[in-house]
């Protein structure tokens, strides 16, 4: 390892500072002083980003390996749980290019978001605790983004998903966002399941071969990632004959692994957390619903990949959910009346891109890879900026219904520009960042031979452009429609609801700029040189170059053809749209529904679940369990009176007692006893 | 040398009854500080000069290290005593049913003295003298108050002692016409089963049950718990149940090695009576004292579980465990004695509230009560861990089953006090208690080694290794 520079070999710092804040403000400033807790939490998170900013930059003049990478360090691992030899958790570091890329991401968007919530939140009673629990789901993003081994990632997953229950739940007066806190917490929980039992599995197995390898394995333990994807160690996961239900251990391992990275990345059919999420302030949904908590599960396959590359059967689920996904909920965001809603949906067409790019990568065609992780990257920056203009207008208008919004472009210049220039870049029109990274992803679908995914791919990238251009054009274009409405707002100022709509201040305003920078720039950062799958002998090939143009040009005509249509229904006669709807009837009806799955999932749960199996349940352990335990209970204070009946007071009776004590002390000895 | 913490205590036993005669009424009170120096000073003979081997008189009293933690006990356990009793004795004036301090103190001290003989001994005489020397002072003790409740428990008192130790003497006296030798070491060489051996050993079993208040000899202790004042009752539920833990390891390891592993079901028996009937009977209790009598009584069915099986681990266990309990009980007896003297009360529910009025006597009562009930992390807890894990290795998974649900009850019966404690209202007609300095620290002290003997792991540690060494020594 060549000496590391100063950040590098302290790279835990970056995950310490918004630890030591979070505790800072939770516990000392958050009742004190509401600013000052703002404050310190905005410069936590802000130096954090500094640093990882300082630590990208000298990662990336690192010496590279032999094989032309990037190497792989683990500058920090202290023991954590020893439970024996080769099986103890560290708690440490690891920086490869996704994790100091996801690093630069997080912090940088984090630092915005707290920034922009200082003023968006300004003035409110919860403000103290926003930023407590924001810190402390900035440390804990950073700890699972960093961690070099299943266990601290499990943990860090669990703090990720804890700290976003507290955040959607974030106006826990309110009925609707408490139940979808719940629902968050409750659905992805149920995923992590899945993570746990796979870590579990792949643990045993890995343990095994681990004490099999003796001094080969020396100074790693059975859940590191180093350890999990040496080539050798796959190799004999690989050759593994256990079968479970028909599925290899490995693939049963790698699927169980990716229903926890479903559930955090809400892939369907777990996807119905994320819509209800936007409950929480839009703040929130910015950074833990867009650009940072929901690419963990993506992040999880990415950081796992040569686990799931040795099945292929593994990395087929990851594809077909994740192209099922994108099409699926970008159906659904065609119909969405709630800004927030249709972001969600997007997010989650979305997360299926980033997801399928990984399930069609293999290491013959590793491009996917490194689509992935790209489009993770240009996503967050785009689709951060399009949740802060959506609480921009939030902020101005108090409702979350476009319907009730219209003609914004005049009141609200500078949004209307970064909000124009995001939804462009989701569309997919060059030089936008989301251009490059979706025209990487269609590239490897249709070079890695899933011509079908590529098909779906380019569905998905008319119909974002068109639905993310329907908002645009509703909310910014026309005249202005109703405009106090106070219906599901984030605020209640009452004072100056009946003003005219106004741009909201410049705390709030200038992160917006600041990702509309990066929202241009993102495309031209060349991480499909850095972020690289490297082949299992080390050796990288020579790197794919410049845009393909048999894919950018059919890609960018999609988002067009897409723009167009959206211009068609909703810049002008708003009839055109009504007549179209009026076409679809009963089809557009069950879109709009969201295709019932709540009501299945409901239904599913209260009417069968609850009643059939619960229920009787629930009336055993009332009846017959507690029943029991109250015998036990009645049953033994009565042997206490018994017992209590024999201590009389006299001693006749106690000199008694103890002589047939020793009467039959005297016979079980001698029955005992071998004479 | 050997002997210098049993001299020393005789020395400060006899000095404490020639001082009170020539000092004036109002400076008796300082007479506890002599005596509290007196047991210090022994301990710090113990644990600085007195070599845990050797012997004197030739071999009639041996030094071994087991013993040495057996006495390490009863000295620190004294001396806990001797502040809790400080309160009492100073209200001694105003109070004309009470002794005089000074012969509580005397008492006490050649109690002491006998109990710190007891694990040295080798030979029956003296055996019998010291155990002896371990008893009747007890008596005296708990009539020390005089009004007909303690009264009557010391008269009940002496009586089962009396036929008690009668039984205990003629056992001992027929081991001595079948191994015709006095030599503790030698008997066991002459011992081979038979019927007068095995009435020997029942009768011995009964003399030493009564003190270690195993059932059915354990009649005498409700009754001599509730009635002996608080700190006399304190110092009998540790310092009796020591004495009898030592007098029967001595036995059983040294007269009876070859017997023991045939009579794991009767003590496996023994256990599980004691242990049950301790605490079903506990579960209904009003009077704190009595129920502590009632919890001591089950303590002893989980201790007598580290005879079974072979090796260090039992009666390193057993000493470690003894410990635990000790520094526990005195705890728990500590707030008791405190509370019973300043409010006069010994009803449970006069305890109610407590954790508002006095927080911290309460946490501190809170923490012994969690301890006796051996909840995790509490050193109770890992005590009992020990005494399982000996059964349990020994082939007697039954038993530790049986252990286990009785620790459950005895959750139930701890929790009933804590409740009233934590969730009952405070009773307004009782007084704030104010903790004296001596007891506050005596307190302080129990409750720190309740919560740190188990969590530091040396501490077992040495005990089984000492125990591997006594065990070592043991004739053959």
């Amino acid at each position: 390892m060549p000496d590391l520079s100063f950040i590098l070999s302290h790279a835990w710092l970056i995950p310490a500072l918004p630890l030591a804040s979070f505790l800072l403000v939770g516990l000392v400033l958050r009742p004190l002083h509401k600013p000052l807790a703002g404050a310190v939490a905005t410069a936590a998170v802000f130096a954090a980003a500094g640093l990882s900013w300082w630590l990208a930059f000298d990662y990336l003049h690192l010496p590279k390996t032999a094989g032309g990478a990037l190497p792989v360090l683990v500058p920090t691992s202290v023991e954590w749980l020893r439970f024996q030899e080769g099986l103890s958790v560290h708690l440490g570091t690891l920086l490869d290019p996704i994790s100091v890329m996801l690093l630069v991401v997080v912090t940088t968007v984090s630092a915005l978001v707290h920034l922009y919530s200082t003023g968006y939140l300004h003035g409110e009673d919860g403000y103290g605790r926003y930023f407590t629990f924001l810190n402390l789901f900035t440390f804990s993003m950073l700890g699972l983004v960093l961690a070099p081994n299943l266990v601290q990632m499990y943990v860090c997953w669990e703090l990720v998903g804890a700290s976003s229950f507290f955040l959607i739940g974030y106006y826990y007066d309110r009925p609707s966002a408490v139940s979808a806190s719940k629902k968050a917490f409750i659905v992805t929980r149920f995923a992590d399941l899945g993570f746990l039992l796979g870590i579990l599995v792949l643990g045993y197995y890995a343990f095994t071969i681990h004490a099999g390898m003796g001094a080969a394995a020396a100074g790693q333990q059975a859940l590191d990632f180093a350890f999990l994807t040496r080539p050798d160690v796959l190799s004999q996961l690989q050759a593994l004959q256990g079968q479970f239900l028909g599925i290899g251990t490995l693939t049963l391992a790698a699927v169980l692994i990716y229903t926890g990275g479903a559930g955090k990345s809400a892939m369907f059919p777990l996807h119905i957390w994320l819509p209800d999420a936007m409950e929480g302030p839009t703040p929130v949904s910015a950074l833990i619903h867009a650009a940072t908590m929901v690419v963990a599960g993506v992040y999880l396959v990415a950081r796992s990949f040569p686990i799931f590359a040795a099945s292929a059967e593994a990395l087929q689920v990851v594809m077909v959910v994740g192209a099922f996904t994108s099409l699926f909920a970008a159906t659904i965001g065609c119909t969405q009346d709630d800004i927030k809603r249709v972001l969600a949906f997007s997010t989650l067409s979305q997360l299926g891109y980033m997801m399928f790019a990984l399930g069609v990568a293999s290491y013959e065609h590793p491009l996917g890879y490194t689509a992935s992780m790209f489009h993770l990257f240009t996503h967050a920056f785009f689709k951060a900026l399009l949740f802060l203009g959506a609480g921009s207008v939030i902020h101005a208008v108090h409702t979350n219904n476009i319907w009730q919004m219209g003609g914004l472009r005049k009141y609200m210049p500078i949004t209307h520009g970064l909000f124009l220039l995001a939804t462009l870049a989701i569309a997919g029109i060059p030089p936008l960042a989301g251009f490059f990274s979706k025209d990487e992803i269609l590239a490897a679908a249709l070079h890695s031979g899933h011509t079908v995914v590529f098909g779906v791919g380019l569905l998905v990238a008319g119909m974002t452009a068109f639905y993310m251009f329907r908002i645009y054009f509703v909310t910014f274009w026309g005249e202005r429609r109703l405009s106090h409405l106070h219906h599901q707002d984030d605020h209640s100022h009452d004072d100056h609801s009946h003003a005219d709509p106004h741009e909201s201040p410049a705390v709030m305003w200038i992160p917006m700029a600041v990702l509309g920078l990066l929202t241009i720039g993102a495309g031209f950062v060349p991480i499909p040189e850095w972020v690289r799958l490297v082949p299992l002998d080390g050796k990288l090939p020579e790197a794919h170059h410049g845009v393909d143009l048999a894919v950018a040009i059919p890609g960018t005509l999609a988002g067009v053809i897409g723009i167009a249509l959206a211009w068609f229904f909703y810049a002008g006669d708003p009839q055109r749209a009504n007549s179209a709807v009026l076409k679809l009837g009963r089809f557009y009806a069950v879109i709009k529904a969201k295709f019932y799955f709540d009501e299945i999932y409901l239904f599913v749960t209260k009417s069968i679940i609850f009643r059939l199996i619960a229920g009787p349940i629930a009336w055993f352990d009332r009846m017959v369990v507690d029943g029991l335990v109250n015998a036990t209970g009645w049953v033994t204070r009565l042997g206490g009176t018994a017992v209590n009946a024999s201590q009389t007071g006299q001693v006749q009776t106690y000199g008694s007692w103890l002589m047939s004590g020793v009467v039959l002390a005297v016979v079980v000895l001698w029955a005992t006893t071998r004479q | 040398m050997l002997m210098l913490p049993e001299l020393l205590i005789i020395a400060t036993a006899f000095a404490v009854l020639l001082v009170d005669l020539f000092i004036a009424e109002r400076q008796r009170g300082h007479l506890v500080l002599l005596a509290l120096a007196g047991v210090l000073a022994a301990l710090v003979a113990l644990v600085t000069i007195t070599p845990d081997t050797g012997a004197l008189f030739g071999g009639r009293f041996t030094m071994d290290p087991l013993a040495w933690w057996l006495k390490l006990t009863l000295l620190a356990a004294a001396a806990v005593t001797l502040t809790l009793a400080q309160p009492m004795l100073a209200t001694h004036k105003q109070a004309p049913t009470l002794g005089a301090g000074s012969e509580f103190m005397t008492l006490l001290l050649f109690n002491l003295a006998g109990m710190l003989m007891l694990p040295s001994t080798r030979d029956l005489v003296f055996f019998y003298v010291a155990l002896e020397l371990a008893t009747i002072p007890l008596f005296l003790l708990t009539a020390w108050r005089r009004e007909s409740l303690s009264s009557e428990a010391g008269l009940k008192y002496v009586l089962m002692g009396a036929l008690s130790s009668a039984l205990m003497l003629y056992g001992l006296g027929i081991l001595y016409g079948v191994g015709r030798t006095m030599n503790l070491d030698l008997i066991g060489r002459n011992l081979f089963p038979s019927p007068p051996v095995i009435m020997a050993i029942a009768m011995v079993f009964a003399g030493l049950g009564f003190k270690l208040t195993l059932v059915p000899f354990h009649m005498w202790a409700p009754e001599v718990y509730q009635g002996a004042p608080t700190p006399v009752t304190a110092w009998l539920s540790v310092a009796s149940k020591a004495a009898g833990l030592s007098a029967l390891m001595l036995l059983t390891y040294r007269v009876f090695p070859r017997l023991l592993p045939q009579w794991g079901l009767y003590l496996a028996l023994l256990a599980t009576v004691t242990m049950t009937a301790g605490n079903l009977a506990a579960i209904t209790q009003t009077n704190i004292k009595r129920f502590m009598a009632f919890s001591a009584i089950s303590q002893a069915g989980y201790l007598i579980m580290g005879f079974l099986g072979a090796g260090p681990n039992g009666p390193a266990s057993m000493v470690f465990y003894l410990m635990v309990y000790a520094v526990t009980n005195l705890a728990v007896f500590a707030v008791i004695a405190l509370h019973h003297q300043q409010t006069g009360r010994e009803d449970i529910t006069s305890y109610r509230g407590l954790s508002q009025t006095n927080p911290i006597l309460a946490l501190t009562m809170m923490v012994g009560l969690f301890g006796l009930a051996g909840i995790p992390p509490l050193s109770g807890f890992v005590g009992k861990f020990f005494l399982f894990s000996v059964a349990s290795k020994a082939g007697y998974n039954w038993l530790v089953g049986i252990a286990a649900v009785n620790s459950t009850i005895s959750l139930y019966y701890y929790l009933r006090i804590i409740r009233q404690m934590y969730i009952e209202a405070p009773d307004p007609e009782l007084p704030k208690l104010t903790t004296p300095r001596l007891l506050g620290t005596a307190l302080a002290v129990t409750t720190l080694a309740s919560v740190t003997l188990g969590l530091v792991p040396w501490v077992f540690e040495s005990v089984r290794f000492s125990a591997a060494v006594w065990l070592e020594a043991m004739p053959k």
